[in-house]
């Protein structure tokens, strides 16, 4: 049941965001189809987490549209935007730290019921979200650590309840910010993997740092520098672009 | 671990029922009307813990619905009807609408701002009433005639009242309890906790944090009801600040987001305050407020923090698995 | 309303607006520092009232009480903020919210307490009694004296915390907390000071309300809450906004007070009800 290939799914236009006389995004226009892994890369302040915040709804564009699935999304507030399927998850973990890694997840889950503010739940829907979320605990791998509290979690297993709790959402588009930063080399082939089967289902957006997980699980990279897009296409391609080159100065 | 919380429950029900047969033989009959107090003192705390334990709104403005509940009731026995049925109902939906516009207007603050806010807003309703002759303005209303249940049980008999009030006590204990453990409960949790991750999990926080203000002047509101029915007076004094800061101590001092905390904070704010006020005057609230800061720096989760260091009571999850 | 008189009035307005302002900056300047909203500085001040009230009682001396008093206090605030408010530091900041509450429980019911609900006031000295004559209209001496006091303070620490270095220091504090604590200068007793000094501040303030005035065990709460609409105003942080939220509120005080006393309450509260919804950051830019 994955996503009809060959269809746009989100698409942005004209895009600018000034925050006072800085110009964190200037003139970005991208079109992303359905059930890709499309991994934004850029230096540090090139307005990465910027976009994502746009496209979520956190704050309003200065100029520019964003289009998903054909319906203008720009003036929508986050909770909408996380409605209609754009789910994402943070640079730095954003979780419920007094929590239980259940209750994290469950509360992500429990959003997708129609009984998510309600005063009411049958018991028959109480379960169906217990089910949900420990399909999601086992598939992300936090089963065992379910009844611990999430500040008490390693890092590496924050990093994975952040992205547990996105997936809870089921989302037709997935926003992930830098997943595996801070994580040790092993913990982030192990993401890279469970990333690479997410894709599999779910389209994405990636923003990376860690050019080996861009380069084996990208369908497609966008390269972006002070705001600005610089070069797109096949991760071949942009690595032989001589601009993204320019950029890195040899990082690739 | 669990069994022994609810035991104590049990027991204390227990207690307060059969309380009133020693009235007057084993101790005076003020003790009866020093626990109805607590009784619908309690009543609002439940309210108000909804709100600021669980939710993290920690408004300044609380008296604003017991006053209301008050008034309304002061009026509707002195010039409409005496059936209190008909005074609480009415007092539910005054505040429903007054908790929602409240509601609408503190939520676009944060923090120190909304504490202001909440404050300020409670002010008017104290400078209003203080002024507005056909209450007695800065008198108030005395003589203020008793309800009625409507069935042969005297409400003016001071045991009924009690029992009333306990029946009314328990219910909205049981209610309070329905709705944090509710989904929309856990998502007040997620509120308090990470105001942005829950909005970017597709909650409507604004609707959520307007529910909250509705659901808790409720209670409030039917507080203040019901201290107008016992007392048969009432003064611009239910909007004075004092009162809601009377409210916010007993929150924390109780344990914020324990329900049963602050329940039990109220009976011994008031049982102190009673006991002290007779040979300090109005200066026990020295020590009510020596008791609070001492509380804050030591014990910031209250008295249910306490009693969890103490061993006695398990991690109480504002949200935990309450087991298949 | 004749010029003359309009002037005369302007000049109560400043007059009570100044008195304010040692007020409010302090009360402005704690939260800039330390983030800490004081809401016992209502009953501090007051408690630098009736100090003022039992040295001048003792001692007949109101220069003495002017100046005693407020080092009493702030002794006291001292205490509180080494004992008290130092623990909660880099924890939820309502818990320091709730703690100044509970202090102000404390200090305002202590006065309660030690001096009774009676109203008093505090007596002026005979220098200052009596009348002097402005623009042709009888103005109380002391009212001059008092506004001569309250700007020369203001001044004097407007230029403090402009001009020195520490003032500098102080106020790049109020925006980043980490750089003053990265040029070595210990944080805590930063804050202790401002606090300390915070509080000898508003008490001065108090001396001069219980002689302008009296001394009544409620003042605390209208003090506090002038206090904070003259911070709201202008902007929790900024000594220049507070000053010039005093002044707008002295100055409508002392024309209000004329014009529609009745309605003076409800404006306060009808103001920093709109303030609050509309623009909370105040009315004004940053320092």
């Amino acid at each position: 049941m994955g996503p009809s290939k060959d269809s746009v799914l989100l698409e942005i236009r004209d895009l600018n965001k000034n925050f006072g006389k800085l110009q964190a995004i200037s003139d970005f226009n991208g079109k992303f189809e359905a059930g890709q892994l499309t991994s934004i890369i850029g230096q540090n302040g090139a307005g990465k987490t910027t976009l994502f915040n746009l496209i979520t709804g956190k704050f309003p564009p200065t100029k520019g549209q964003i289009f998903f699935k054909e319906k203008d999304i720009t003036a929508l507030s986050p909770h909408l935007i996380s409605r209609i399927g754009l789910a994402r998850s943070f640079q730095i973990s954003n979780v419920f730290l007094d929590l239980t890694v259940t209750e994290n997840v469950r509360l992500a889950s429990q959003s997708r019921f129609s009984q998510s503010t309600s005063l009411f739940i049958s018991k028959e829907s109480k379960g169906r979200l217990q089910f949900k979320t420990d399909e999601i605990l086992e598939r992300i791998g936090l089963a065992t650590d379910r009844d611990r509290l999430a500040r008490h979690l390693s890092h590496g297993d924050r990093r994975h309840l952040e992205i547990a709790m996105t997936l809870a959402l089921d989302p037709e588009l997935l926003l992930l910010d830098e997943p595996t930063s801070g994580l040790s080399p092993a913990e982030t082939i192990e993401t890279m993997n469970l990333i690479q089967e997410l894709s599999k289902h779910v389209t994405i957006l990636l923003i990376e740092h860690d050019m080996d997980v861009v380069m084996t699980i990208s369908k497609r990279i966008v390269v972006m520098d002070f705001g600005r897009k610089i070069a797109e296409g096949t991760p071949q391609e942009v690595e032989q672009n001589s601009e993204v080159r320019r950029v890195y100065l040899g990082d690739l | 671990m669990k069994v022994s919380r609810a035991h104590f429950k049990w027991f204390a029900l227990c207690f307060f029922i059969v309380f009133p047969l020693g009235s007057g033989i084993l101790f005076s009959e003020f003790y009866l009307s020093l626990l109805i107090r607590i009784f619908i003192f309690g009543i609002m705390l439940l309210g108000f813990d909804i709100l600021a334990g669980y939710c993290g709104l920690a408004s300044f403005g609380h008296a604003m619905f017991y006053g209301t509940g008050a008034y309304l009731a002061a009026i509707l026995l002195t010039h409409v009807t005496g059936s209190i049925w008909a005074i609480l109902g009415l007092s539910i939906l005054a505040n429903t609408i007054l908790g929602y516009l409240i509601g609408f207007f503190s939520i676009r603050t944060r923090g120190i701002y909304f504490v202001f806010l909440t404050f300020a807003l409670a002010q008017f309703f104290y400078l209003a009433f203080s002024n507005w002759n056909f209450v007695g303005a800065a008198d108030g209303m005395a003589g203020i005639p008793k309800p009625n249940l409507g069935i042969p049980l005297d409400l003016s008999n001071r045991t009924v009242y009690y029992y009333f009030t306990l029946v009314i006590l328990v219910a909205a204990y049981f209610i309070a309890r329905w709705i944090v453990e509710s989904p929309f409960g856990k998502v007040l949790v997620g509120i308090r906790q990470n105001e942005e991750r829950i909005r970017f999990l597709g909650y409507n926080v604004n609707s959520c944090k307007r529910r909250a203000f509705v659901y808790s002047g409720i209670f409030g509101g039917v507080a203040g009801s019901l201290i107008v029915g016992y007392l048969s007076f009432v003064s611009p004094g239910v909007y004075h600040w004092t009162l809601s800061a009377e409210i916010l101590v007993m929150e924390l001092v109780g344990g914020m987001g324990t329900l049963v905390g602050p329940l039990i904070a109220s009976g011994f704010v008031i049982y102190l305050g009673d006991f002290l006020s007779s040979w300090m005057a109005e200066t026990w609230l020295m020590v009510l407020g020596a008791i609070y800061v001492i509380c804050i720096l030591y014990s910031p989760e209250g008295i249910i923090g306490i009693l969890r260091k103490l061993g006695s009571i398990k991690r109480f999850s504002p949200i935990g698995d309450k087991g298949p | 309303m004749s010029f003359p008189t309009f002037l005369i009035n302007l000049l109560y307005g400043f007059t009570i607006g100044s008195i304010l302002i040692l007020i409010s900056s302090s009360l402005s300047l704690i939260f800039g520092v330390m983030g800490v909203v004081n809401l016992a500085h209502g009953s501090l001040c007051m408690l630098g009232a009736y100090f003022g009230l039992t040295l001048v009682l003792w001692t007949g001396n109101f220069w003495l009480a002017l100046i005693v008093a407020p080092i009493v206090v702030a002794f006291i605030g001292f205490l509180m903020e080494v004992y008290t408010l130092r623990p909660l530091y880099g924890l939820d900041p309502l818990l320091q919210l709730f703690l100044t509450l509970g202090l102000s429980m404390i200090v305002s019911n202590l006065v309660l307490h030690f001096w009774g609900g009676d109203v008093r006031s505090i007596s002026i000295p005979e220098a200052l009694k009596g009348n002097v004559l402005i623009l042709g209209t009888v103005y109380p001496s002391f009212r001059l004296f008092v506004f001569i006091v309250s700007i020369s303070l203001v001044i004097s620490i407007w230029f403090l915390i402009t001009q020195t270095k520490w003032g500098i220091i102080l106020r790049a504090g109020v925006h980043n907390m980490e750089l003053v604590d990265a040029l070595g200068i210990n944080i805590s007793w930063v804050f202790t000071l401002v606090f300390t000094f915070g509080c000898g501040l508003s008490s001065v303030a108090g001396v001069i309300i219980g002689a302008l005035h009296n001394c009544n065990t409620n003042m605390h709460t209208d003090l506090l809450i002038w206090g904070l609409l003259a911070v709201v105003i202008g902007g929790l942080g900024s000594f220049r906004g507070a000053v010039i939220g005093s002044l707008i509120l002295g100055v409508s005080e002392a024309f209000g007070a004329l014009l529609m006393p009745g309605l003076a309450k409800f404006t306060i509260y009808t103001v920093m009800v709109v303030i609050l919804l509309l623009r909370p950051e105040g009315l004004l830019k940053e320092i």
